[in-house]
């Protein structure tokens, strides 16, 4: 009953104040009334009853004031009275209000952006069922140098036999000719295990799902897929659609939301050992495809490793030629598997926009202070007239939240605008989703940092003022002035610090990038367009008709007015389409797999090396003789005759390539290097054999045009309808330039070093900002202490040097301090540079020169009015 | 605890709320006549200044146990007056019950040697 009668008079008290202080100010002039006319009566006259009276009362005001901390809603009332004082105080300044807003809004819109990404990217990249206890199983080789291989097909049958994981499957990535709405397209596909759909949890959006013993021709569709080549055709599902030329019944379409890996599918098919781009002898002998995932109970974890052993030294004793024998598999994170190459890359980001945080941070602090000096004298006198130190604190509090409250509010606009435009933008180079522009995630946070800056803020300017000491009015003005200078200094230097390590990561980014693009790639793409040929095994089973097939086609295309070179590869370079084969040379006594190097394995029409410029050091190139009739032969790169000969000459060599299905071939030529998997990646040995002696059925068209490099795309409905006349059931191809896949291969990091450098000039930018504002805050402070020095003689030229060399005292902490911040940092970024030292000394002296530069006119501002100021003026003041 | 004509320091708020529901336990009262009727029905131990009696009454009030009405004081002046609710009269049994059983305590405690 009281707290409901007590909530009723808060509702009254807040609402009604005026009417309140009225009824106060008459009970209380009645109750004077009362009291003087007691004494009147007791005999007093009028005047000294009227005194005697207000001695008893004891002060009005301070009866009403006493009466007003003990009604309900005081304090909210008070808290409202003094964001409103500060609100218009803050009106009454502006400038101070919106730096600081602006400052803390970049500061934080950085911070909360970032938080945003990382929330997208490795929050919660995959919703799988129970997600941690998924894990990706893969092979390496220590010897090889590689990582992260995929399963073979033997390996997978037997980690399936040895029950290891509670559920296990696998899926391998391939091209396929899809029949859509609009006509023939090449989509990625997927063929995979029944066991994955299970294993991930997943339930189809429409239709069902097939099983692990399917044997039918089905698909299963992807939302995307769907949605794009079938219009969101509701009859789809259960009819039949023509994948790769023969007919499959669509059993369902998968749900929108599927996360990576399966994401990057349009269709999903059974039968993982129908891969097209394998025979079935090499997929029985060993041949890595397949990716393979496995659930196991976080507390089965431990025991993986030896179990993982196990299995490895089973395989090795049954299939000891297959040539992932030497092969080790390991497990790891599903999750981080996925996201293992854009770690990197998120982690400098995020440590760049902190440093641009903290930057913000160190800047609003050095305006509050400002602030605060501005505003001592007032609070001092506040306090020696009786206000309690809680309302100080209030005070300074509401002026805080005000601020960080509008500058928060701004930074999450300023976050929300960059999320969204990075949402429109699309790119294929940010492999996460992001499906909301500021998820309610990053609004906590949002809302997190506002607390703590208005906190952290109000309690350094309750401190610092000495508002928690009894003597308030006591501190001496010199002695304060020294304090909030050094606090000013210590936080410049700390810009400047921070600032310096922005531009040497920056600088360092944008160095690599230059590194990158001037890498020898070993080719030229200038003018080289291409496109995925996948359709030619269904088209043409036997071999003979095949290399018919190819050769017309070779020379129909070149025949067309504005083609230079024509040529079919597989194994493009960048292409992410490398794959690998045992070799060894025929005079070398026949090593274990293990010990047997391997190269990069491509296969070429004979104008390949003209088509893409790479240089025939050695011998020639094949030609049409090199066919089934004749003898096997091969073209090597560099790498690989320096690997398998030495300096010998490789001409007219032997060696015998594969494990366990293997052939013996001859070299007729040697050709440059090329770089393949990554441009910043030296090349790996390489073998090329010809299409006439080693059919591949999924190549891919180099086509070198004679024009203007821009008019390449140009030439796509000529060389389609080339194509066409020769065999009309080809689908339309789709071409882009070769040099769209160098662009791509450095894209991310071309997008990594352009933030970087935002970030940078932003840095720059706030570290310039708060120095000048920190060096004529002191010149002001120090005002009286000019003027005497210029009175006794001190020349102006003398002031400036004393104010310049103060200021560079502060650049010289802060450069050091951020020369030590980039030694001791330069491990995390060596991850992202090529070819290019963390700790290069010519970025450091440039980066060093620079900021020192901006610093030096930074100061050199506030140092110039110092020599202006009038001695006179100063000292009277 | 007795200082007479010093009000506020030396008065604890809790026995100024019960001294205020006692006096007014016999009918309605204005400001002045509240603190007057205190001094009386305390022998003049206690002298209530405005200072500290408008802020308990208004405590009070807003918790309810006093209503407040304008109304005429005996030289027909405007003045307020305060008055025990049910609630107040309660109030009144449980504190005068909690003062009872804190002296008895404290006797005791000074009895004993």
């Amino acid at each position: 009953m009281r707290f409901l009668h007590r909530l009723l008079s808060l509702g009254r008290n807040l609402v009604r104040p005026q009417e309140c202080e009225r009824q106060l100010a008459d009970e209380l002039s009645a109750h004077l009334d009362l009291l003087i006319e007691e004494k009147v009566r007791a005999g007093l006259s009028l005047a000294a009853a009227r005194r005697e009276a207000l001695r008893e009362f004891g002060g009005i005001e301070q009866v009403k004031e006493r009466v007003r901390r003990v009604r309900r809603g005081y304090y909210i009332e008070s808290l409202v009275r003094d964001f409103r004082n500060a609100g218009r105080s803050l009106l009454r300044a502006p400038g101070f209000g919106i730096v600081a807003m602006l400052t803390l809004a970049i500061g934080s819109g950085a911070a909360i952006a970032m938080f945003s990404i990382f929330d997208a990217a490795l929050g919660r990249p995959l919703n799988f069922v129970r997600p941690e206890e998924l894990l990706s199983i893969s092979e390496h080789s220590v010897e090889q140098g590689l990582r992260e291989s995929h399963l073979s097909f033997p390996k997978f049958t037997a980690l399936r036999e040895e029950k290891i994981f509670a559920e296990v499957a696998a899926y391998s990535g391939e091209t396929a000719m899809l029949q859509g709405a609009r006509g023939m397209v090449q989509v990625p596909a997927a063929r995979v295990t029944g066991t994955l759909f299970p294993l991930l949890g997943l339930q189809p959006e429409r239709g069902e799902l097939f099983g692990a013993a399917e044997t039918r021709d089905v698909a299963l569709l992807t939302h995307q897929c769907w949605q794009d080549r079938f219009a969101s055709d509701e009859a789809v599902v259960g009819s039949q659609i023509l994948i790769n030329g023969r007919n499959h019944t669509v059993t369902g379409v998968l749900p929108a939301d599927l996360s990576r890996p399966l994401s990057q599918f349009e269709v999903l098919l059974p039968g993982v050992r129908n891969i097209d781009f394998l025979s079935p002898e090499q997929i029985v002998r060993g041949a890595g495809y397949l990716h393979v995932i496995g659930r196991c109970a976080p507390g089965g974890r431990a025991s993986l490793p030896a179990a993982l052993q196990r299995v490895d030294e089973r395989y090795r004793r049954a299939f000891p030629e297959n040539m992932d024998a030497m092969f080790t598999s390991g497990a790891s994170d599903l999750t981080r598997s996925v996201t293992r190459e854009i770690r990197p890359s998120l982690y400098a980001l995020c440590a760049a926009m902190g440093c641009l945080f903290t930057l913000a941070c160190l800047n609003v602090s050095c305006l509050f202070l400002a602030r605060l000096a501005a505003q001592r004298e007032e609070l001092v006198l506040r306090a020696a007239l009786g206000a309690e130190h809680r309302r100080l604190v209030q005070h300074l509090f509401s002026e805080t939240t005000i601020i960080a409250g509008g500058g928060l509010a701004l930074g999450l606009g300023i976050a929300a605008g960059g999320m969204n435009a990075l949402r429109l933008l699309n790119s294929p180079l940010i492999p996460f989703p992001i499906t909301q522009s500021v998820t309610p995630r990053a609004m906590v946070f949002a809302g997190l940092l506002f607390g703590l800056i208005s906190m952290a803020l109000t309690l350094a300017g309750a401190l610092h003022a000495g508002l928690w000491r009894r003597d308030v009015a006591l501190s001496s003005p010199s002695a304060r002035r020294i304090r909030s200078n050094r606090l000013g200094s210590a936080f410049v230097v700390g810009q400047i610090a921070l600032s310096l390590v922005l531009l040497l990561a920056a600088g360092l980014l944008l160095s690599t990038l230059q590194r990158v693009r001037d890498v020898k790639v070993g080719f030229d793409s200038a003018g080289v367009i291409i496109a995925d040929m996948s359709s030619l095994p269904s088209r043409y089973p036997r071999p003979v008709d095949y290399a018919a097939f190819v050769e017309n086609l070779v020379r129909n295309l070149e025949s067309l007015p504005g083609v230079n070179r024509a040529a079919l590869v597989y194994g493009l370079p960048l292409a992410q389409d490398d794959t690998y084969i045992l070799c060894t040379s025929l005079d070398k006594k026949m090593t274990a797999v293990r010990d047997r190097p391997t190269s990069y394995f491509r296969v070429i029409t004979p104008g390949y090396f003209e088509a893409m410029r790479i240089p025939l050091t050695a011998g020639c190139a094949f030609s049409s003789r090199d066919n089934n009739d004749n003898p096997n032969v091969v073209i090597i790169s560099q790498a690989t005759a320096r690997m398998l000969f030495g300096d010998a000459d490789p001409i007219g060599q032997k060696v015998i390539c594969g494990g366990t299905v293997q052939a013996i071939h001859e070299v007729i030529g040697v050709v440059g290097d090329v770089r393949s998997t990554d441009v910043t990646r030296p090349s790996r040995p390489e073998m090329y054999f010809s299409i006439f002696q080693q059919m591949e059925p999924t190549m891919k068209l180099v086509v070198r045009t004679t024009g203007k490099v821009g008019n390449a795309q140009a030439l796509a409905p000529a060389i389609n309808k080339c194509i066409q006349a020769l065999d009309p059931q080809q689908p339309a191809l789709e071409f882009e330039p070769m040099q769209q896949l160098v662009s791509k291969s450095v894209a991310h990091r071309r997008l990594l070093a352009l933030v970087l450098a935002i970030l940078a000039a932003l840095a720059l930018v706030l570290a310039m900002v708060g120095t000048y504002g920190v060096m004529s805050f002191a010149v002001v402070e120090r005002r009286r202490e000019i003027g005497l020095r210029l009175a006794l003689g001190a020349t102006s030229g003398g002031i400036l040097r004393l104010i310049f060399a103060r200021g560079f005292k502060l650049t010289i902490a802060g450069v050091l301090i951020g020369t030590a911040l980039a030694f001791a940092g330069a491990r995390f970024l060596s991850g992202l540079l090529f070819d290019v030292s963390p700790t290069d000394p010519a970025i450091f002296v440039a980066s060093i020169s620079c900021l020192a530069a901006l610093t030096s006119i930074a100061i050199y501002l506030p140092a110039r009015r110092a020599m202006r100021v009038d001695p006179i003026i100063a000292l009277r003041a | 605890m007795s200082a007479p004509k010093h009000g506020p320091a030396n008065l604890l708020q809790g026995t100024l709320d019960l001294l205020v529901l006692k006096a007014l336990a016999f009918g309605p009262l204005h400001g002045l006549g509240i603190s007057r009727r205190i001094a009386q029905i305390t022998n003049g131990t206690f002298e209530v200044k405005p200072g500290s009696l408008f802020p308990a009454l208004y405590g009070m009030a807003e918790a309810g146990w006093l209503k407040a009405f304008w109304g005429e004081s005996e030289s027909n002046r405007r003045a307020k007056f305060y008055q025990l609710t049910r609630a107040g009269r309660r109030q009144l049994e449980i504190e005068t019950q909690d003062w009872q059983k804190i002296s008895l305590a404290i006797e005791s405690a000074l009895r004993a040697t």
